[in-house]
């Protein structure tokens, strides 16, 4: 149970609680909700990440996770 | 000294001259040459601490009628701020719910050391319940329900939550009750303090109903958060709390806040802090006896217990429910609310 947002790449904050997942974007100033299943995948693929320790790499995972609608309203 | 506690010639005089009252963590500075209103600021505001004459006001206030033709010929009410007019004038007798519309905007679009939700909080044992719903929801009538049966009342419209301390800090004003809502508190608390309902404002018939004093006395008192529950009256329903995932109850408040794009990743986390905190549910409900009685258990369970709260209903019954429809809650500018999954501001 958060007690504090985690931070990746200086840019997205994640709170995690297990039934789903929201993330803010301080670049774009977003909020986005992630249902569970695309939590799940995240969680996943963020200790991937980890492992690589790449980036780019965790970059390329939250652009590919999050909606693209948001990319398109910047 | 309190408002109430001058006598009423004197408190009719002070507010022609302008009088600073104490509401929350604000000083009000307010003025009127319209008795009416007046005459209801008395009866609503009776408890509310009078700050000294010379010290600092957060908000200056005057409501008077317009120069000219309308003062007289359907004459109207002006809310004026800060020497400035930010709406319409209305007609004379919507001069107090103007009032207490043109307070909540003041303080939403001004106090931003806060966190601010259009929700109702109450607090007891030590625990605060915030109420966010949108307007038509039975917010208000639960709100006055619980203030008059062991609830504190910290405030009926605006949750005011502290950015640093994560704590919910009273702004303890009226109650805004609407259409057939009057008649029911009226019955349900027959103690509660109402004004005569103003009929044909925007959201129909509105009336005030005063808080409770032991509330007012206590609105320097702060309260840790404990449940949010999303109220939603829906005729006939028994009174039943659902869980509601903590990861959706951000997204809900995030809609229900007012500056959250001023407060941008500092408000995300606080907002993360409260629902962290809490119990999050929602709560469908139709008699106030049931909902009443839900709450009253949610007060007593053991704030330690695992905080995933298996669904809760009594039997509904049919009489003393509330009214099928209720009308808008607020005049002033909404939080917009996002698409499905993606919430935020304007793009830098």
């Amino acid at each position: 149970m958060p007690d504090h947002p985690q931070t990746l790449l200086g840019r997205y904050d994640v709170l995690d609680w297990g039934d789903g997942c929201v993330i803010y974007d301080r670049s774009l100033f977003l909020t986005h909700l992630l249902d569970e299943p695309t939590a799940l995948m995240l969680r996943a693929r963020l200790a991937e990440a980890s492992e690589t320790d790449s980036p780019a790499h965790l970059q390329a995972l939250l652009d590919d996770l999050l909606p693209a609608s948001v990319t398109d309203s910047s | 000294m309190h408002l109430g506690q001058l006598a009423p010639a004197v408190a009719l005089q002070r507010l022609r001259q302008g009088v600073r009252l104490r509401t929350g963590p604000f000083v009000v500075a307010l003025r009127s040459d319209i008795a009416a209103l007046s005459q209801q600021v008395l009866q609503q505001y009776a408890e509310h601490e009078l700050a000294e004459d010379d010290g600092f006001s957060d908000f200056h206030i005057r409501i008077t009628p317009p120069a000219g033709l309308r003062r007289w010929w359907r004459p109207q009410a002006r809310f004026v701020f800060d020497g400035a007019e930010h709406f319409n004038p209305l007609p004379l007798h919507h001069a107090f719910p103007l009032l207490e519309w043109g307070l909540n905007w003041c303080v939403s679009m001004h106090a931003h050391q806060y966190v601010i939700l259009h929700a109702a909080v109450l607090e007891r044992g030590g625990r605060a319940v915030v109420l966010p719903a949108p307007s038509g929801s039975g917010k208000s009538t639960l709100c006055a329900a619980l203030a008059h049966r062991g609830w504190r009342l910290l405030s009926d419209e605006l949750a005011l939550l502290g950015l640093e301390d994560g704590l919910l800090w009273p702004l303890t004003r009226p109650i805004s009750l609407k259409n057939q809502s009057i008649r029911l508190i009226r019955d349900f608390a027959p103690d509660a303090r109402i004004g005569e309902p103003v009929p044909d404002t925007i959201k129909g018939a509105v009336a005030h109903c005063a808080p409770p004093a032991a509330a007012v006395r206590a609105a320097q008192t702060p309260a840790r958060p404990g449940w949010i529950v999303l109220p939603r009256y829906t005729p006939d329903a028994p009174a039943a709390l659902t869980p509601l995932p903590k990861a959706q109850a951000v997204m809900e408040l995030i809609d229900a806040c007012f500056n959250y794009s001023i407060h941008r990743h500092q408000g995300f986390a606080a907002l993360g802090r409260l629902v962290d905190g809490s119990d999050c549910h929602r709560f469908e409900y139709s008699r106030l006896e049931d909902a009443i009685a839900v709450f009253d258990r949610l007060a007593e369970a053991d704030p330690d217990e695992p905080s995933v709260t298996p669904t809760m209903a009594l039997p509904s019954s049919h009489s003393a429910s509330l009214p099928t429809s209720q009308s808008a809650s607020l005049p002033v500018s909404q939080p917009v609310s996002q698409p499905a999954s993606t919430t935020g501001d304007a793009a830098p």
